[in-house]
């Protein structure tokens, strides 16, 4: 390389071309960056190690070998860039190619037209370099980006949401303590029993309410555990405790493949909170409330349906029901609407799914979660 | 007495707070109640409807919560707006009054850009303010 270079200020000297320096020079080979260069008939006159190497190749044995066999199926994408450097335009660009590692690398590909002394093109000089963890990452940041516009939005809607949802009670407590106030004042104690009353329901929704934020937001934030699930004593003891017994007929069916592990407190969020729904939102006329649960599954995934004979969802909130603080009209009183976004975000959580179908007769969730075991 | 009173609200207590300072203004007042603003939307559109049999005659003053399932009290402005428009519903019979726990300004600002309603209120409406309220809006023999 010594005539390369000139020693002392680093600027090249010499300026005749790669061909005539390249071969001698040790830096051709050892630098980085794929080098190369191909003849009209695009086959290799010349490349570096690395060039060589990124497909898995020896610089010997890639000399006169056509283009299209070292870039494979690679080459089409290739070759209208070449065809135009060819035709003296620079061109740049970046494509998938394939790497010696079975994996494709983004590169990013520079063609510079070669000229003779009478400015003909005779060949094209290929200069290459891997960028493709930066594509890659730049890719993973833009997913990122746009994950964090969506949770921010989603943080927006929701302290809206529960700013009203929390703030809407304790206006109502205060007002009534007012109400209390004046009557005792005046006087006029029939209403003050009551009156006590409805605000001891409100403290007490609102408790509840708070507590299923907190729930909501622990499942956003907890890491997945993978207990040993005895599903049938779980979903047993989530129907004592609703008193599902005292509401409906309970059928359950139990067919799903054992051993199960799960996370033992997201399952139950998901199953006491379709349950709960299904004990809240009877149909009065009909005879007889019924509630069936069923499981059925394979190694690696448990399938499970909640069934009820209640009202149902009417058709035009069904694209709701997941939403944050969604309620039915008329029965405003009983929820906090957040059971159902409870169960879509452990579902989701647990990468399960979940589908629903309702009408008057019959409303059916239907949810599957992953086998934990089976998945590792 | 020629004012209709109309609370629409799902939370029973919220209702109950806005009879209560109703009846302390002293203003004599019939009232209607309804739990959402399908069912008020359904109602002035019913001529069974009280709502409907009475209008005629009356101012009919409505107390509109902003939160509610199903229809909100946005969209529920926005339909009688658009009968309104289509000439369904009489004109200058609707005095409407948004209310909400929220003091969020989006929702204040949502509220009186729609032509027809006449205020936004925080809850509790107490009667002074309900008063100064009928008096401004309403012409009621008194």
């Amino acid at each position: 390389m010594g005539n390369a270079t000139k020693p002392g200020n680093g600027e090249f000297e010499n300026t005749a071309p790669i061909e005539q320096i390249a071969p001698n020079a040790i830096f051709f080979n050892e630098v980085p960056t794929l080098l190369a260069e191909v003849d009209t008939n695009l086959t290799y006159s010349n490349l570096n190690r690395a060039y060589a190497e990124f497909f898995g190749r020896t610089v010997e044995a890639t000399v006169g070998l056509h283009v299209s066999q070292v870039l494979g199926a690679s080459y089409g994408e290739a070759r209208q860039h070449l065809e135009s450097a060819l035709s003296g335009v620079y061109e740049r660009y970046q494509f998938l190619a394939p790497h010696n590692s079975g994996s494709d690398r983004w590169l990013d590909v520079r063609y510079l037209p070669k000229h003779n002394s009478k400015n003909e093109v005779v060949g094209v000089f290929v200069v290459v370099s891997d960028v493709d963890e930066i594509v890659r990452s730049r890719v993973v940041i833009e997913q990122r980006n746009k994950s964090l516009e969506r949770m921010n939005q989603e943080l927006i809607d929701f302290s809206y949401s529960l700013s009203h949802d929390l703030k809407a009670p304790l206006t109502s407590i205060a007002a009534l303590l007012d109400v209390c106030r004046e009557d005792l004042q005046d006087g006029h104690i029939t209403e003050l029993l009551p009156n006590i009353e409805r605000a001891k329901n409100h403290a007490e929704r609102l408790a509840g309410r708070i507590e299923n934020v907190l729930t909501l937001a622990k499942s956003e934030i907890t890491e997945c555990a993978a207990d040993e699930l005895n599903i049938a004593e779980r979903v047993d003891a989530i129907c004592k405790l609703l008193g599902v017994d005292s509401h409906a007929e309970l059928v359950t069916e139990f067919n799903h493949v054992e051993p199960f592990f799960s996370d033992h407190t997201r399952f139950t969020a998901i199953v006491q909170n379709l349950l709960s729904n299904s004990v809240k939102f009877v149909d009065n006329n009909k005879p007889q409330h019924r509630i069936s649960i069923r499981t059925w599954g394979d190694e690696e995934w448990l399938h499970c349906s909640i069934e009820d004979n209640g009202i149902g969802i009417p058709e035009k909130y069904q694209s709701k029901v997941f939403e944050k603080f969604e309620r039915m009209p008329n029965h405003s009183e009983s929820g906090s609407g957040l059971g159902l976004a409870i169960v879509k975000r452990n579902i989701d959580f647990m990468e399960g799914e979940i589908s629903f179908q309702s009408d008057s007769n019959t409303t059916r969730f239907e949810f599957r979660i992953p086998n934990l075991r089976a998945r590792e | 007495m020629n004012l209709l009173f109309v609370i629409v609200d799902d939370e029973e207590t919220d209702r109950y707070l806005m009879r209560r300072s109703l009846k302390k203004t002293g203003v004599d007042a019939e009232l209607l109640e309804f739990s959402t603003g399908d069912d008020f939307i359904a109602a002035i559109y019913d001529d069974q409807s009280p709502l409907v049999i009475k209008s005629t005659a009356c101012t009919v003053l409505v107390v509109l919560d902003i939160n509610m399932p199903g229809l909100n009290g946005f969209e529920v402005v926005d339909k009688i707006a658009q009968g309104i428009e289509q000439e369904r519903l009489p004109k200058e019979l609707y005095v409407i009054l948004m209310c909400s726990s929220s003091e969020h300004p989006d929702d204040k600002l949502d509220a009186l850009n729609r032509s027809i309603v006449r205020e936004y209120m925080a809850k509790p409406v107490t009667a002074e303010k309900l008063r100064d309220i009928i008096d401004q809006y309403c012409k009621i023999d008194q």
